[in-house]
């Protein structure tokens, strides 16, 4: 349902049914449903990277498109992942091409130990239209490894929440 | 960065990136798989020759190829796997073994974390 900027009435104004439904009942149901997307990956196989450079994890089945009413999104990722030595994989998410927080993106995993990550991330100022979310990682060195499988999903979410 | 995107499995991972590092240290900056999907990640500096001879490198890629770490790794678990026998069935050179497999494993728990 598509948000509208909710009407200014004026004193004396007369409410028409036209008016109730697109500035009450259509901005309600799009309250109730915001702008959403949520992507559960089962892979085939993990993925996988040496680059030290963000690199995007799969520009094919691990990319929102939303279009969103302008403000601010949470973003979310589940994942479980790990190294083959003594080395760190760091993950963010980028915004039409954008990688948020510092260099070494917004959390990361050190070691050959497989270890769940979990994290939000609210944005604001997000400017009203569509955008691009895309998972990114990246290694410290060696080789980094995302598991993705049957039983073992990447997750990547984003809501409109204001 | 540009990607070259191929299709080639099995792929080992490790050993691509280090015959590619070798051959092409100035513009390549990894390698990422995702099932039979490779994208080796280049700058954009890279020249038509080098994205032809990438390509050559990822097609000729044998998986069954292990790097000099890898190797080193397969050979430690097989003298573990040979030291699974009863005690009084050790020679000499099994204690030998014994010992330099618990020292390699020694220095490896004792390397300090670090962030990254």
């Amino acid at each position: 349902m598509t948000w509208t900027a909710p009407k200014t009435w004026a004193a004396d104004e007369l409410v028409t049914a036209t008016d109730f439904n697109t500035h009450l009942r259509d901005n309600l149901l799009a309250l109730k449903q915001p702008p959403s997307q949520q992507i559960v990956r089962l892979n085939a196989a993990s993925y996988t990277t040496t680059s030290t450079s963000f690199v995007t994890v799969d520009d094919t089945n691990l990319k929102i498109t939303l279009t969103s009413y302008g403000g601010d999104v949470l973003i979310w990722v589940n994942a479980t992942a790990n190294t083959n030595g003594s080395y760190s994989l760091m993950l963010t998410v980028s915004i039409d091409g954008v990688d948020q927080g510092p260099a070494n993106g917004l959390t990361y995993v050190y070691g050959s130990n497989v270890t769940p990550l979990s994290w939000v991330l609210l944005v604001s100022g997000i400017a009203a239209g569509e955008h691009s979310y895309r998972l990114r990682f990246r290694v410290s060195g060696g080789t980094g490894t995302l598991l993705s499988n049957a039983n073992v999903p990447v997750i990547l979410g984003v809501r409109e929440v204001s | 960065m540009i990607d070259l995107e191929f299709i080639k499995s099995p792929v080992n991972i490790d050993k691509l990136h280090e015959d590619l590092s070798a051959a092409f240290n100035k513009v390549f900056i990894g390698v990422t798989i995702s099932a039979d999907q490779v994208r080796i990640h280049v700058t954009d500096a890279i020249t038509q020759a080098e994205r032809d001879q990438i390509g050559l490198l990822v097609l000729t890629h044998d998986a069954a190829l292990l790097t000099a770490a890898q190797q080193a790794a397969k050979d430690r678990a097989i003298l573990w796997a040979s030291l699974q026998k009863p005690w009084d069935t050790w020679t000499p050179q099994d204690k030998d073994n014994f010992l330099r497999l618990l020292s390699a494993t020694t220095q490896s728990v004792t390397t300090p974390l670090k962030s990254p």
